[in-house]
């Protein structure tokens, strides 16, 4: 059981590692979460520009990427009024419902979770003063804060979390399935709270730490839908006009308030600004204080403006080539190698990214342990291709459809690459712009595509990136790729909580994806992308890293 | 404009009162500078898209990632897009795609709308009725809606283009076939067919049809301009012509995103836009003063 500091949500203003030393790493981090977070990154249902991937979020970042302006452990200024361009207009408030990354984004400062991840990928107490696990895995319990207080100025016990949890148990929300999984919620006093699982199962610590599982007070809870959030967390709503504007205000009563972790920022608000261009064009005149959602395209603009921090954080989202498995010619798997060969990766995440990306040949999180090391994207090779053609019985190529979704800019200009370079060996792809909402009705539910491409966030939890898009049982399964080796490794990774017995099948698990050339062929990983006036200080973005967390920024002015 | 003379024989040799007609008519277009200018324009554009292959220097669709978003230069007279493609050769390529789309749907208008628009013009009485009821129903809706609703049923294709475009244009040709039909409906020569007992279709494909054109060719022409430019609409919005298709419409849908950093990606098929509409639309207005009887009866 753990002791944790206090206001551990926002990120990383210390910087050090005193928090996490104090931490038995292993313990929790096995347990680490899944965090069904990896919210589509469409889902945001817009998609009415590109915006809906430029902009997603970020994550908890500070190591590396900071500039050298930020805050520094000392704290910072109290008061202000921050003007933020927003990329995607705030969908729905209700945390157990809504998917999209521009809720959560404004969600995380509203609402707060029982556990937090942090920057690690760890997963820490948090409205927990500390927790405890069972010998065999299955009895989580968790003590609660004292003094926690929601925005109606109720204090929170265990009665809160329990009906929170008992939300989504037993209604229709986003975690609800992984209720299948708990036996019993007890909250056997005040301040204790238990989760009794039926069996070992890794993903559900990492859940808890997602807002779809955020803590809401217990009459909140009985609704079917929240349309005005109240939670604990460091900013309380104040007002939304829908696609306009959106409006937090400083909580005066923060249980995590300090001097050096803030708030500090009297008021945020939120303009929906939906066109990159504009709101680039709007944050370069100075007419707000930060901006999300920059286009790769205008990197350079941003970094050459004077005055103007720039920031970028990985990994946002990782986009991918769709090719469905069970219908020709991607059901055949030299056909699928065919087109990998002749597709020149780097080349590819150049022209859309204009270098702020990263290829990747596994789809977890780079840095992580669950990144195999020793395996690469194919390299471009048309010899290759050619034979794989010759084996496919497809000498002379193949001609398939192409369905990019249009509101996404940079996996039109990679189609179109892409398309160019699988040319050469008479692959013919032929590219057909399609609406998000035509993609998630055509490709995603009916599965009927040859292929596409895509995107998904916050994949910090492995059990997001291997299971729920690459298992048939998965949430989000549409390519009809199943090996039944891969689905033995990656059902068993779930109920392993050491990190290096876990990493070791994800990394055979990769083996496969990459040797039977499953039918996500990944592109590449694009970071977040943020524009910030110079007075604008502390680290931007949230661990999850897709979206936002302002506790510790603040204004210098 | 009688043609009593007009034999049997006479259809297929050109008569004396036709070499006439002929020889004011182009005697009247190439005094009109209005429509010398428009007939200029297209001519050059028809040439420039025939021999595309041959003007554009660059394959289209061969990127080239170091010299994206190149400005103009000798090279790249037109500079280069995001993904290093030459402006230039997709631009000229590019007019192939604009007429066909402006020819082929204007050419599925006239052979349906010329149609209905002579038969219903002719037959009057409740074939006129339906016939151009129908076509009032089709032409409540903007063009570029109706376009672009036919082509979310039918599939962003290029050659749906073409059908929605002839779909959506035919009411406007019917409506001016119609016009011309009834006023020639009365004329003389129709009641002489009649008294002849020729049929009801020959007196309508062989009498009245030729006598209607003029009016036809002048709302066609400038049709063509609106096919042009609604099929670059189309393509902006992402349901006509698909990448790496050089669409113009499509590169201005490309190009808006660059317009602070590389404005030429914009600039140019903006132009070539410009210049093919303004292009048909002058061959209209010039071809409707020549053969407007009125016109001259001012003049």
């Amino acid at each position: 059981m753990q002791e944790n500091g206090k206001g551990s949500d926002s990120s990383d203003s210390t910087g050090d590692g005193t928090r996490r030393s104090r931490f038995d790493r292993r313990t929790f981090l096995g347990a680490a979460a899944t965090t069904g977070a990896a919210a589509l990154a469409g889902c945001t249902g817009g998609g009415s520009d590109d915006s809906t991937t430029e902009d997603s979020g970020s994550s908890g970042g500070s190591d590396d990427t900071e500039s050298t302006d930020t805050t520094a452990a000392s704290g910072g200024k109290q008061g202000g009024t921050l003007q933020w361009g927003g990329a995607v207009p705030v969908q729905g408030l209700d945390p157990h419902i809504d998917t999209s990354a521009a809720s959560k984004r404004v969600l995380e400062n509203i609402y707060e979770e029982v556990v937090a991840l942090q920057d690690d990928y760890s997963i820490q107490p948090h409205l927990a003063e500390s927790m405890e696990q069972s010998d065999d895995n299955t009895l989580l319990t968790f003590n609660l804060r004292e003094g926690v207080t929601f925005h109606n100025g109720k204090e929170m016990t265990s009665e809160d979390v329990l009906a929170s949890y008992e939300r989504v148990q037993n209604g229709d929300y986003l975690a609800t399935g992984f209720f299948d999984y708990v036996e019993e919620l007890r909250a056997p006093d005040d301040y204790t709270f238990e989760v009794q699982l039926t069996e070992p199962f890794a993903p559900f610590l990492a859940k808890m730490a997602t807002a779809e599982l955020s803590v809401m007070p217990a009459e909140n809870a009985e609704k079917d839908m929240v349309e005005e959030p109240i939670g604990t967390g460091p900013y309380v709503f104040e007002s939304r006009e829908i696609e306009t504007s959106f409006t937090m205000s400083r909580n005066e009563d923060y249980w995590g308030a300090s001097d050096e972790d803030g708030p500090f920022i009297d008021t945020i608000v939120k303009s929906e600004v939906p066109d990159p261009s504009v709101r680039l064009q709007s944050f370069l005149a100075g007419e707000y204080d930060f901006i999300n959602g920059i286009a790769p395209k205008d990197v350079s603009r941003v970094e050459q403006a004077p005055d103007v921090r720039f920031e970028k954080q990985f990994p946002k989202s990782l986009v991918y080539l769709g090719l469905n498995c069970d219908v020709a010619p991607f059901d055949n798997k030299d056909a699928r190698l065919a087109l990998d060969y002749t597709i020149d990766k780097e080349k590819v995440a150049e022209a859309a990214l204009y270098g702020t990306g990263q290829t990747t040949a596994s789809p977890a999180t780079p840095g992580s342990p669950w990144v195999n090391p020793d395996i690469e994207p194919r390299p471009r090779d048309l010899e290759k291709a050619q034979e794989h053609l010759d084996a496919a019985g497809m000498s002379d190529g193949f001609t398939a459809t192409f369905k990019i979704p249009q509101s996404y800019p940079t996996q039109v200009q990679a189609a179109e690459v892409i398309a160019a370079d699988a040319a050469e060996v008479g692959i013919n792809l032929e590219i057909q712009q399609i609406t998000w909402s035509t993609w998630l009705s055509d490709v995603y539910s009916n599965r009927d595509f040859q292929a596409t491409t895509s995107s998904y966030l916050a994949l910090w939890y492995p059990d997001v990136s291997f299971y729920k898009f690459l298992h048939p049982n998965g949430a989000f399964f549409f390519t009809n790729w199943v090996n039944e080796d891969y689905n033995a490794l990656v059902e068993e990774a779930r109920t392993i909580y050491d990190e290096q017995e876990r990493a070791d099948l994800y990394h055979q698990a990769t083996e496969i994806l990459h040797e039977d050339r499953a039918g996500h062929l990944f592109l590449w990983w694009q970071p977040s992308l943020y524009g910030a006036a110079s007075q604008y200080k502390g680290d931007i973005g949230a661990p999850d890293g897709s979206t936002l967390q302002f506790g510790d920024n603040w204004l210098d002015r | 404009m009688a043609t009593e003379q007009e034999t049997d024989r006479g259809r297929f040799t050109i008569t004396q009162s036709q070499r006439d007609r002929i020889a004011r008519f182009v005697r009247k277009f190439r005094s009109n500078t209005k429509a010398m200018l428009g007939f200029t324009i297209v001519v050059l554009l028809v040439l420039v898209a025939i021999f595309a292959p041959i003007i554009a220097p660059y394959p289209i669709d061969a990127t080239n990632i170091e010299d994206r978003s190149q400005a103009p230069s000798v090279e790249h007279p037109f500079g280069t897009d995001d993904l290093g493609r030459d402006i230039f050769s997709r631009v000229v390529m590019g007019s192939r795609i604009s007429l066909y789309v402006g020819f082929g749907a204007i050419s599925g208008a006239l052979a349906v709308g010329a149609v209905v628009g002579v038969v219903a013009g002719y037959a009057g009485g409740l074939t006129d009725e339906i016939l151009m009821r129908v076509m009032d129903a089709a032409m409540a809706f903007p063009p570029v809606l109706l376009a672009l609703t036919l082509l979310v049923v039918l599939g962003p294709e290029l050659s749906n283009v073409v059908i929605a475009l002839a779909f959506v244009y035919t009411p406007y040709i019917a409506r001016v076939s119609r016009s011309a039909a009834l006023a020639e409906r009365n004329e003389a020569y129709v009641e002489a067919a009649i008294a002849r007992g020729e049929s009801d279709s020959r007196i309508v494909f062989s009498e009245v049809f030729p006598n209607c054109m003029a009016p036809m060719l002048v709302q066609g022409s400038l049709n063509v301009s609106f096919a042009i430019l609604a099929e670059a609409s189309l393509s902006f919005l992402g349901l006509g012509a698909q990448p790496p298709r050089p669409s113009w419409g499509l590169m201005i849908n490309t190009g808006r995103g660059f317009m602070e950093t590389a404005p030429w990606m914009l600039l140019f098929p903006a132009l070539a836009i410009g210049i093919a509409v303004v292009g048909f639309n002058m061959l209209g207005d010039g071809l409707r003063d020549v053969l407007d009887p009125k016109v001259e009866a001012i003049e």
